[in-house]
């Protein structure tokens, strides 16, 4: 889909030379940003970016591959209790933590791909439902160990002395790092042959093994790897939070997730950070405009988004984009 | 001696049979609304996840009525009618818009219908517990040491005789073939002259209604809150696809393994705890559609290329 | 007496025009036949006439117009569309898809009456009447899209490439059929072929689109004769 991205602006005005220029101011934006920004804006755009990470890979298994996965919130409480059981009781530092949420969400999201290959569709979504409304009772069951319903606290990342940041500000920089490693990573991942093999298995599983594409085989890797990128962005939102608790993972994480995907564009890398900020943001803003109704302003959004951009903020700039450019061949 | 231990089976045989007539119970009100669900699935191929926030609206409704002094079992029928009306306009409004588009989008709709509906009772009627009438007599019999209860006779009663209505509506009349038909191929029924929007209108409306049946059932048991049916949805989905989505009779037998599985984990393996517990239906669902993707009571139809 | 009249049709998908302009009737009790390529327009012209594709022009079924109306209040009115890909309902019976086509009529005793009708034209059905539609052959469900149709009781019935995907001797028995159906119920009939041979011997009239625009009508006699057709269509 990044191709698109490329196609769209590659085969438009901009030279090598200007989408250069346009990263990199990008980049100072982005490393400059807490620096000039209010400190609560700061811990807010961690969590987005957190959130980001994780909906790359709802991304990769919804958008990409066609699966419909209720089961995300499971993931991202996965990569979050096991950041959070090994900082307290493994002393493990907190970079650590995450590659250590990385490795388990992956093997445990492989394993659970495997019912994916033999189900299509609602079926499918509804053994993630089953995935994601075991997670609360999962955690208080054990709750010796995770500390049950109430969660537990945990320490944040301090900053070195040398660095004269503050606290949001480290927290920022170390999340932004993952971040951007996992864009690259999600990136690289779908350009090519093997984003056009996922598409393929999308819209043709059929016609796709018959060419060789191991379907299977794509299936399982995704779901390891789309739960890999949800257990980075628990593990990730630890840093910012502080903090672990059944009720921050409920199924309404899930739906949110896939909203969000929705919402920022199905297949696309870009939309994944446009679901970061409606995950982060929208819940406010929508008990800002009624406080009773804020639900039914969050179910308005997503009706809405799917009545007038049914690809996505980020899908629907593509298509707009595309659009204009061919006008422009004819 | 030998009484003791005749004594001892004795009651551990009656406390089985108890526990098998709970999950019977809780059986039948998974099924209803999963009955709803497959109604919907059925003429409109759409798995509408606000289904069951729907029934709790009306259940809400029929609550008020109720407040406003109309007996508890005229102010159902009421409801039932006007929940048929509230489902035929939002498939009307905001489902027929989206309807051929793809799955994701359809789901996206319904969760959000989901949050919708949600809210909604919340804002209208607050969060907090209210006990609504019940329409079943409180009336006990007992079987030996069993206490079977007019509100499992009941349930029992309401769920065949709505099973069946739909078996005779769906097989046997002219206007359930027509919705068939139209489940099956939009195109091919409106060239026979099915007016197709209207056929969605009715799957929606009916299951509406049916809904708001459901929703009677749980409020009877439950204190009526609006996060009531939110356990009963996951448990309502799991007896519609253990049936296999395409037959009545499907949902209800699901309904009952469903019903029965956590009644008889909470009974005889209290090791769990109580949170695990919960998750033995839920493993089932699993394990049958691993084992058998199509539901119990599914057929694969072979698709001719 | 025309029973369909079409005039200046104009249809398309989208930006994509395909018919530019055509012109063709049906008389009463007659069969006329839409000889065309792959791609020239056929499938489209008959989606036009049963409504399923927005067009431009006149389409007068008895003189009413019925062009702008929803597919199925043209269904209603007497137009029976047998589709390509034969569109039956695959998870009713055989009976059950025959039935539902009689689903607007309110003569009991008529529709049973029909119903016999189809078996008879049709044994196969008979043999297989409360077997899922989807377990049929191809030449099955192709008999059974047009035995749906005809319950219809239609003013005139379309047929989209009915040999399509059929072996030879599957497809001379289903076009003897429609001779029957046309000499003994006098049904009206504009069947869409690739499959020239056949249907020329069915029909009474002829035409020949080409690119969104009718190139060549007449008698079906003279069509059938006529060179360039027997080089394009008839294999010669």
């Amino acid at each position: 889909m990044n191709a698109n991205v490329n196609m769209a602006l590659g085969n438009s005005r901009w030279t090598p030379a200007m989408k250069g220029v346009a990263w990199l101011a990008a980049a100072i934006v982005l490393i400059g940003l807490p620096l000039v920004v209010p400190g609560y804006l700061t811990f807010q755009l961690s969590g987005v970016m957190a959130y980001a990470v994780a909906a790359i890979g709802l991304n990769l298994i919804t958008g990409y591959v066609g699966l419909i996965s209720l089961g995300h919130n499971a993931f991202f409480a996965l990569g979050a209790y096991t950041a959070a059981l090994s900082i307290v009781y493994f002393n493990v530092h907190y970079i650590t933590s995450v590659f250590l949420a990385a490795i388990v969400s992956f093997v445990v999201g492989y394993l659970a791909g495997f019912p994916a290959q033999r189900l299509r569709g609602l079926y499918l979504a509804l053994i993630t439902l089953v995935l994601a409304v075991s997670v609360a009772p999962v955690i208080k069951h054990f709750k010796d160990v995770t500390g049950g319903m109430p969660g537990m606290v945990l320490e944040r990342p301090t900053p070195p002395e040398w660095t004269g940041l503050t606290r949001d500000a480290w927290i920022y920089y170390m999340v932004l790092m993952f971040a951007v490693i996992c864009f690259y990573l999600a990136k690289n991942f779908v350009a090519g042959s093997t984003g056009r093999a996922l598409t393929a298995i999308r819209l043709a599983p059929l016609a796709a093994s018959s060419m060789g594409v191991n379907v299977n085989g794509y299936k399982v890797l995704i779901f390891g790897l789309g739960s890999m990128m949800a257990g980075i962005g628990g593990a990730l939102f630890n840093f910012s939070l502080g903090f672990v608790g059944p009720d921050s993972y409920t199924l309404m994480l899930s739906v949110s997730f896939l909203a969000a995907v929705v919402v920022g564009g199905i297949g696309t890398i870009w939309g994944a950070l446009i679901a970061g900020m409606f995950l982060q943001f929208i819940p406010t803003y929508a008990s800002e405009i009624s406080e009773a109704l804020a639900g039914a302003v969050y179910g308005g959004i997503l009706i809405a988004c799917m009545f007038f951009m049914p690809k996505g903020i980020a899908g629907t700039w593509i298509e707009r984009r595309q659009q204009r450019l061919k006008a422009k061949d004819e | 001696m030998m009484v003791c231990v005749l004594h001892t089976w004795e009651t551990e045989m009656d406390y089985l049979l108890q526990q098998l007539l709970n999950g019977v119970t809780i059986g039948a009100v998974y099924a209803s609304l999963g009955l709803a669900l497959v109604l919907i699935y059925r003429t409109t191929n759409i798995a509408n996840f606000a289904q069951g926030e729907m029934a709790t609206f009306s259940a809400f409704l029929t609550w008020q009525l109720t407040q406003w002094g109309v007996p508890i079992v005229l102010s159902i029928l009421i409801v039932i009618v006007i929940s048929a009306i509230i489902g035929a306009v939002v498939y009307a409004i905001l489902v027929r818009p989206v309807q051929y588009k793809d799955e994701m989008t359809i789901i996206i709709v319904t969760l959000g219908l989901f949050l919708a509906f949600n809210s909604t009772t919340g804002a209208i009627w607050g969060y907090m517990q209210k006990t609504s009438p019940t329409p079943f007599p409180d009336v006990v019999w007992m079987m030996g040491n069993v206490r079977v209860s007019a509100e499992l006779v009941s349930f029992i009663l309401v769920l065949v005789a709505i099973s069946f209505g739909l078996f005779l509506l769906f097989q046997k009349t002219r206007l359930g073939n027509a919705l068939r038909a139209a489940a099956s191929n939009a195109q091919s029924a409106q060239l026979v002259g099915i007016p197709y929007t209207k056929m969605m209108i009715l799957g929606w409306g009916m299951a509406a209604g049916l809904g708001a049946v459901s929703g009677a059932l749980v409020s009877s048991r439950l204190s009526l809150d609006p996060n009531m049916m939110a356990d009963v949805i996951i448990y309502g989905f799991a007896s519609a696809v253990i049936g296999g989505m395409s037959s009545y009779v499907g949902v209800v037998v699901g309904g009952l393994i469903v019903g029965v599985s956590k009644s008889m984990t909470i009974a005889f393996l209290p090791a769990l705890g109580a949170d695990l517990q919960i998750m033995v239906p839920l493993v089932l669902i699993v394990a049958v559609l691993i084992v058998k993707p199509e539901g119990l009571f599914g057929k694969t139809v072979a698709a001719r290329v | 007496m025309k029973v369909l009249d079409v005039k200046n049709l104009e249809a398309g998908y989208g930006r994509i025009k395909v018919l530019h302009g055509i012109s063709l009737s049906v008389d009463e009790g007659a069969v006329s036949v839409l000889l065309g390529a792959n791609g020239a327009g056929k499938t489209t012209t008959l989606r036009a006439i049963s409504g399923l594709v927005k067009s431009k022009g006149n389409i007068l079924l008895d003189g009413k117009e019925m062009s702008g109306m929803r597919a199925d209040v043209i269904a209603r009115s007497g137009v029976a569309h047998a589709a390509e890909g034969r569109g039956t309902f695959t998870d009713l019976t055989v009976e059950e898809n025959l039935r539902v086509g009689a689903f607007r009529r309110t003569d009991k005793k008529e529709i049973a009456l029909d119903m016999e009708q189809m078996y008879e034209l049709f044994p196969r059905l008979l043999e297989r009447r409360h077997q899922k539609a989807g377990n049929l052959s191809g030449g099955e469900q192709q008999m059974l899209a047009v035995g749906r149709a005809l319950m219809l009781r239609p003013r005139v019935l379309l047929l989209d490439e009915p040999s399509l995907g059929l072996a030879p001797v599957i497809v001379n028995g289903l076009f003897a059929t429609l001779s029957r159906i046309n000499k003994e119920l006098g049904t009206t009939m504009l069947i869409v072929e690739q499959n020239a041979n056949l249907a020329l011997e069915i029909a009474t009239y002829a035409y020949v689109l080409e690119s969104g625009k009718i190139s060549l009508e007449g008698p079906a006699q003279e069509i059938a004769a006529h060179d360039g057709v027997r080089a394009a269509y008839l294999g010669d």
